[in-house]
């Protein structure tokens, strides 16, 4: 029932793809979401968010406490996740016990992305609609290629903020929905009324992780392309690279490598060393296509891959949708395909050399 | 009888059965039209064979039957035992391809296996693409 509710009051049963007419060219929506992100990073604001994630088995609901202070971006889930991406924070999940710090970095913003996104995709506002009691351009993001639409946002015309968010299949069926139930945008004032419910005590960290993290330059990143490493220029899908990292992860330093399309963010993970199944966090489903074969979390946001190629470990995280993040999959390193002829031919050597040695 | 009585004599059967080449067969009906023992010997011939056709069949011995079925029983085992050698030529060389399939397997990788840190990845994503121009900073995990 609360599912249900929850789904009615985000306005489900109203709001939904349809053909509208334009109202400003892709120019003024690109600045709308530029604003909208300094937006998200400076605006004080608070309320409740619900998030909605639909898969193959139906849909997982959460709903989330959001808290922008002073640039200090808190969210908190009701049942698992405290994430605090600013200032030197950390990922918690409440529910399998773990806390992963995180390094105090400031999040590249990069020129890129607004020329990857309008490559990519058509931006256009198409109307404007009352949310929340505040009036919301509606901003839709269609793919050029096949007239995908991906997404349609609602940014609140007074502080620039998200206050919706739809994400659709080829379909126009929703895959993933966030929307503010309660927005308070003086959150100073009313703290007491809609301050997040903070857990006090976090679990054990994972990972010890200095504070201080410098990207990789430009000159490093080739001359980790030269001793092996696979830094592509740029990912199936039109993804432009936007920084590299060496991650600090306790028993190894990974590379790190973030990649944009200006609407999705996708980071590839490379790590020397096989991988070991059974040691992947639960939920892991194998997943194959043409030519590859990776592990996934299916329903979970955003999504993962991970497989071994040549004593190399790759993962890739990202909120692309997942036909898109497959596609890069295939496109990055894999364990050559052995033929029968092959086998059999080494197989039978081997049998010789028992014979003859 | 005449040199070339003697000659066309061996064909007289054949002729009978119309069974000689054109040339053969237009010597020996010639030579028919002249020679009246050769007629005889034709006629006699065709009588004889008359007679063979009309004597009603005749039962093989059962020492002879039970012969020719010895026979027939050697050639089966005979072709019993080819089948088993090529079964089990057939199956060796299907045991030796599928050990061969078996061995052929790539061999076990000597880098050593780690842990991956799929935590670590998924907090390090949600802090570095926070900066895109479109952040969804809330993770969820599909309920099990």
């Amino acid at each position: 029932m609360r599912a249900a509710a929850l789904l009615a009051a985000a306005g489900l049963v109203v709001a939904g793809p349809g053909g509208v007419a334009a109202l400003e060219g892709d120019e003024a929506a690109v600045r709308l979401l530029e604003r909208a992100s300094t937006a998200a990073r400076t605006q004080a604001y608070a309320g409740e968010a619900l998030l909605v994630v639909w898969g193959e088995s139906g849909p997982t609901i959460t709903t989330a406490e959001v808290r922008n202070d002073d640039g200090e971006l808190m969210v908190e889930t009701e049942d698992r996740w405290t994430v605090h991406l600013t200032g030197g924070g950390g990922l918690v999940d409440h529910a399998q016990g773990w806390h992963v710090p995180l390094p105090r970095v400031r999040p590249v913003r990069s020129s890129a992305d607004r020329r990857a996104l309008t490559e990519k995709y058509q931006v256009r506002i198409a109307r404007v609609e009352h949310i929340l009691d505040r009036d919301c351009s509606v901003v839709e993001i269609t793919r050029r290629d096949d007239g995908w639409l991906r997404e349609r946002l609602w940014i609140d015309d007074a502080s620039s903020l998200v206050l919706r968010r739809e994400t659709y299949d080829a379909n126009g069926e929703r895959l993933r929905l966030l929307a503010y139930l309660k927005l308070d945008l003086e959150p100073a004032v009313n703290r007491g009324r809609s301050r997040p419910t903070r857990r006090s005590e976090l679990p054990v960290p994972l990972t010890h992780r200095p504070h201080d993290v410098k990207a990789i330059s430009t000159a490093q990143l080739e001359a980790l392309r030269a001793s092996g490493w696979t830094v592509p220029p740029r990912l199936p899908g039109g993804y432009q690279p936007v920084a590299g990292y060496a991650v600090d992860a306790t028993d190894s330093q990974p590379l790190h490598l973030l990649y944009r399309d200006g609407l999705y963010s996708v980071s590839l993970f490379q790590q020397r060393g096989g991988l070991d199944p059974d040691d992947l966090p639960g939920g892991a489903q194998p997943v194959s296509g043409q030519g590859w074969a990776a592990w996934e979390w299916p329903g979970a946001l955003p999504h993962r891959l991970v497989w071994e190629a040549g004593g190399t470990t790759f993962s890739l995280v990202g909120d692309a949708p997942t036909d898109e993040l497959r596609a890069i999959a295939a496109a990055l390193p894999h364990p050559a395909e052995t033929g029968v002829l092959d086998r059999l031919r080494r197989g039978l050597q081997r049998l010789w050399s028992w014979v003859a040695p | 009888m005449s040199d070339r009585c003697s000659a066309l004599e061996p064909l007289h059967s054949a002729w009978l059965d119309d069974e000689l080449a054109p040339a053969d067969r237009d010597a020996v009906t010639a030579h028919l039209r002249r020679c009246a023992d050769c007629r005889v010997a034709v006629e006699s011939l065709k009588r004889t064979r008359g007679l063979l056709r009309s004597l009603p069949p005749r039962q093989p011995p059962s020492a002879l039957l039970s012969g020719a079925a010895g026979v027939g029983a050697r050639r089966a085992r005979a072709v019993a035992t080819t089948s088993r050698m090529a079964a089990a030529s057939l199956l060796v060389v299907a045991l030796i391809g599928g050990a061969a399939f078996a061995l052929g397997a790539e061999p076990p990788a000597d880098f050593p296996v780690v842990r991956v840190p799929v935590e670590v990845y998924l907090a390090d994503h949600l802090l570095h693409s926070s900066g895109g121009l479109v952040p969804a900073p809330v993770p969820v995990e599909a309920a099990p």
